[in-house]
């Protein structure tokens, strides 16, 4: 018989992209389930990741291929998910929800679950501005090159973003525990 | 922005937990990953010394090579129920099995994970089209093993109008297996007759009549045919007799029931010189599945015997024996039928 299988020669990322495959996908699955809270949503997205990382891959563009970068490949995925709600649910009645106080102060102690059925309730971009400067704990810089936005225009999308948080955020907050 | 320690939307931080998605979308999104990446075959260098020649022998069997889901869980049911052993196993860097060859008695059998980017699958659904007819020594045993371990009966267990003790099942891989231990060998006429009415007919195609024919002559040629044909079990198709003198035969075929032809003449017909042989100085070897049965036809029938029914040493599990027609010509008659 012929064997037909034999290692490649190290360095091959398309067989190592193959190889942690099996270690990457919760990771990849569990990092955009918590984020979408859609089962369909994260698997339409964790397929999107691996195939992006199999082009790049072949393309030879991976500097480092790690979790950590399949994280970041499913980040921008998720963004481009955002991008694309954001596009098929605009409306006026969306804008004009943003609230007018945009102060940025509030002491409220946010409750794990409560806040994420409120963030689930929020548009796209307000979502996905607070998902990624809080969830994901990137510096506003990032989260403005993610969005594609200049800093101080994702300051400003993030102080809105709060307060449309806080206004839907119950307030009486010994209720919400 | 506000320093961190006093931003209670801090809290929202969300450290990645790992979840694992449903087994079916994992393993659909690691073909079309595989696929994706159009990964390079590599095959070994030749190695000169193991070029195998021209004149070796080739497999003369069909080796069924079956693709299930778990190919590792399969190894493990087939060479447990069935009894047999893994004797190779090619693991690919990705995790999958893509060769493995089971030796199951004396027969073998490969299997393989799926690969769907490369059309092989499992089958589903409980439909299977092949079936995997395995003969054993104790088919209740193993039957009701299989079953045990997960399979389903499709076909109970029963005595078959074909010889066969024989029932089907699926195994837990989508496999249909047709379990059978022969228990008799009825003729293409008995087995007829069982099915007759049952909405089936049986017909099997003639024998070959073989590219040899063999010529034996005769000082009595119709006695000498009626030992072949009586005795021995060969069919007359055709027996061409003198029209003045019915006892001197021109021409004869006669075929041997699992293929070939002998010629029986009456020996030194003026004319002809291929008659003009010694008789009684022939030998012929007769192939057989049942050399029993002519043995039996043998004895009852008084004939000189040569050779008590005996086992080869050059073919071990098979049967011979050797008789003399009652002009002397000797008849082996064996199941070993080469190979």
């Amino acid at each position: 018989m012929v064997i037909e299988s034999v290692h490649a020669p190290s360095g091959d990322q398309r067989r190592a992209l193959v190889e942690m495959y099996d270690a990457a996908l919760p990771q990849v699955y569990g990092y955009l389930a918590a984020r979408t809270g859609s089962i369909a949503v994260a698997e339409d997205l964790t397929s999107e990741t691996f195939l992006a990382a199999a082009a790049a891959v072949r393309h030879g563009r991976v500097p480092d291929l790690t979790v950590a970068w399949l994280i970041g490949v499913a980040r921008h995925k998720l963004v481009d998910h955002w991008r694309r709600s954001e596009r098929e649910s605009r409306s006026l009645a969306v804008i004009a929800s943003e609230p007018d106080d945009v102060a940025d102060t509030w002491d409220a102690e946010l409750d794990a679950l409560t806040a994420r059925r409120v963030l689930a309730g929020l548009g796209p971009h307000h979502r996905g501005a607070l998902t990624l400067r809080y969830l994901d704990g990137l510096p506003v810089r990032q989260v403005a090159d993610l969005l594609g936005r200049t800093e101080g225009a994702t300051e400003v999308l993030l102080v809105r973003a709060k307060a449309a948080f806080r206004a839907g955020y119950p307030t009486d907050t010994e209720e919400a525990r | 922005m506000n320093g961190p320690p006093t931003d209670p939307f801090d809290r929202l931080a969300a450290p990645i937990e790992p979840l694992h998605p449903r087994p079916d979308f994992a393993g659909d999104l690691r073909s079309r990953l595989v696929a994706a990446l159009d990964l390079p075959v590599q095959l070994p260098e030749r190695n000169p010394a193991m070029t195998i020649a021209a004149t070796h022998t080739r497999a003369t069997t069909l080796v069924p090579y079956l693709a299930v889901a778990d190919a590792a869980g399969a190894i493990a049911w087939y060479t447990d129920v069935f009894g047999g052993a893994e004797t190779m196993r090619v693991t690919g860097d990705d995790g999958r099995i893509g060769h493995a060859e089971l030796s199951l008695g004396d027969v073998t059998v490969y299997l393989s994970d799926e690969y769907r980017e490369y059309g092989v699958a499992a089958p589903s659904g409980g439909l299977s089209s092949v079936a995997l007819y395995l003969q054993v020594d104790d088919v209740d045993a193993v039957f009701a093993s299989a079953v045990g371990a997960g399979a389903s009966v499709q076909e109970p267990l029963a005595d078959q109008p074909d010889g066969d003790r024989r029932g089907t099942l699926l195994d837990p891989f989508g496999h249909r297996w047709m379990l059978a231990q022969p228990v008799e060998r009825p003729s293409t006429a008995e087995y007829a007759a069982r099915v007759a009415g049952s909405g089936y007919s049986v017909a099997a195609p003639a024998a070959p009549t073989g590219a040899i024919w063999a010529a034996l002559n005769y000082a009595d040629a119709p006695a000498g045919i009626a030992f072949l044909t009586d005795v021995l079990g060969f069919t007359a198709e055709l027996v061409v007799a003198d029209e003045a003198d019915p006892t001197v035969i021109h021409h004869s075929q006669l075929l041997w029931p699992e293929g070939g032809t002998v010629q029986a003449g009456s020996a030194n017909r003026p004319g002809n010189p291929y008659s003009e042989r010694p008789t009684g100085a022939e030998s012929l070897y007769l192939v057989t599945a049942d050399p029993h049965a002519v043995w039996a036809r043998c004895q009852a029938a008084g004939v000189t015997v040569l050779q008590e029914p005996t086992e080869p040493d050059y073919a071990p599990g098979t049967m011979v024996f050797s008789v003399r027609d009652p002009e002397g010509n000797i008849f082996s008659v064996g199941s070993y039928g080469g190979g």
